[in-house]
């Protein structure tokens, strides 16, 4: 395949790869740096497409191969991080925690890169399980067991989210409701 | 609708924004780079392997003086002349 290829598959495909590296990743520049890893390994494996599968199949299996493996490995540097700080042997790191873009994504990081991307596809794109199971390179029955799991973990995870800001905003009052009485008796 | 499936709604409409056409150019550029480092690795290896085979042959070369002798008979020559002063050397120190 040559360079005329890869612009059409950019073309056609951009946006579904942009959606789902969007909501699978939470900070900018990962989005923009998982958007480009995948579009750099599709534009150098296109000589290796053999047309064994479709290439929507295979398409999206280097996608969701390649975002399952950055998510990882993100998560491994920051282990490695927090290891050398604990031991001291590098100064606290100020990205420690990743700046999430606003709240929506943040119930998302309760999910492991497999159950998350499950998750995304099946539910936000709304793709068919066998087709998920197709793009990943899995049994279907691990797609469905993930998948409910991981609905498990969001129905869970929301209810918390909710509690914890019911029960932050209770807190609220009562301290608002203490200082006026203060206010008054002071 | 539950919180989980409003949930799933709000994530189906989110939308960030992308500059495609920049993010291609970024991307061919990318590759460019990477190919042109690549080949230049295969360059510069092929370059140095190149000039390892040329230094052993130059400075074996010189080594080989046949005297428009057959080569192999030459070699062979060489053995058993080694033989020859190995026994020598075994005689004489004995």
């Amino acid at each position: 395949m040559d360079q005329l290829d890869f612009t059409e598959i950019y073309s056609q495909h951009k946006e579904f790869v942009w959606r789902l590296v969007s909501r699978f990743v939470v900070t900018k520049e990962d989005r923009e740096d998982l958007f480009q890893e995948v579009f750099i390994r599709i534009y150098r494996a296109l000589g290796k497409f053999k047309g064994q599968s479709k290439l929507e199949t295979w398409l999206y299996r280097l996608t969701t191969n390649t975002a399952i493996n950055y998510l990882n490995k993100q998560k491994r540097i920051r282990r490695v991080k927090e290891l050398l700080e604990k031991m001291r042997i590098i100064s606290s790191v100020e990205d420690k925690e990743p700046e999430i873009e606003g709240s929506l994504l943040r119930p998302l990081e309760k999910l492991n890169s497999k159950q998350k991307m499950i998750l995304l596809l099946a539910e936000v794109e709304e793709l068919p399980l066998a087709q998920i199971a197709e793009n990943m390179n899995i049994p279907i029955g691990t797609v469905k067991s993930n998948l409910n799991r991981a609905k498990e973990i969001m129905r869970k995870s929301l209810n918390e989210e909710d509690l914890s800001s019911d029960l932050s905003a209770e807190v609220r009052r009562t301290k608002e409701e203490v200082s006026t009485k203060e206010e008054k008796n002071g | 609708m539950d919180k989980y499936n409003n949930y799933i709604e709000k994530l189906k409409n989110y939308a960030p924004e992308a500059d495609f056409s920049k993010r291609q150019t970024a991307i061919e550029q990318k590759v460019a780079t990477k190919s042109f480092l690549s080949f230049s690795k295969l360059a510069l290896v092929t370059g140095l392997a190149s000039i390892l085979i040329l230094i052993s042959v130059f400075s074996y070369s010189g080594q080989f003086n046949y005297n428009n002798e057959d080569p192999v008979s030459w070699v062979l020559s060489q053995d058993s002349n080694n033989n020859d002063d190995i026994l020598l050397s075994y005689i004489l120190n004995d």
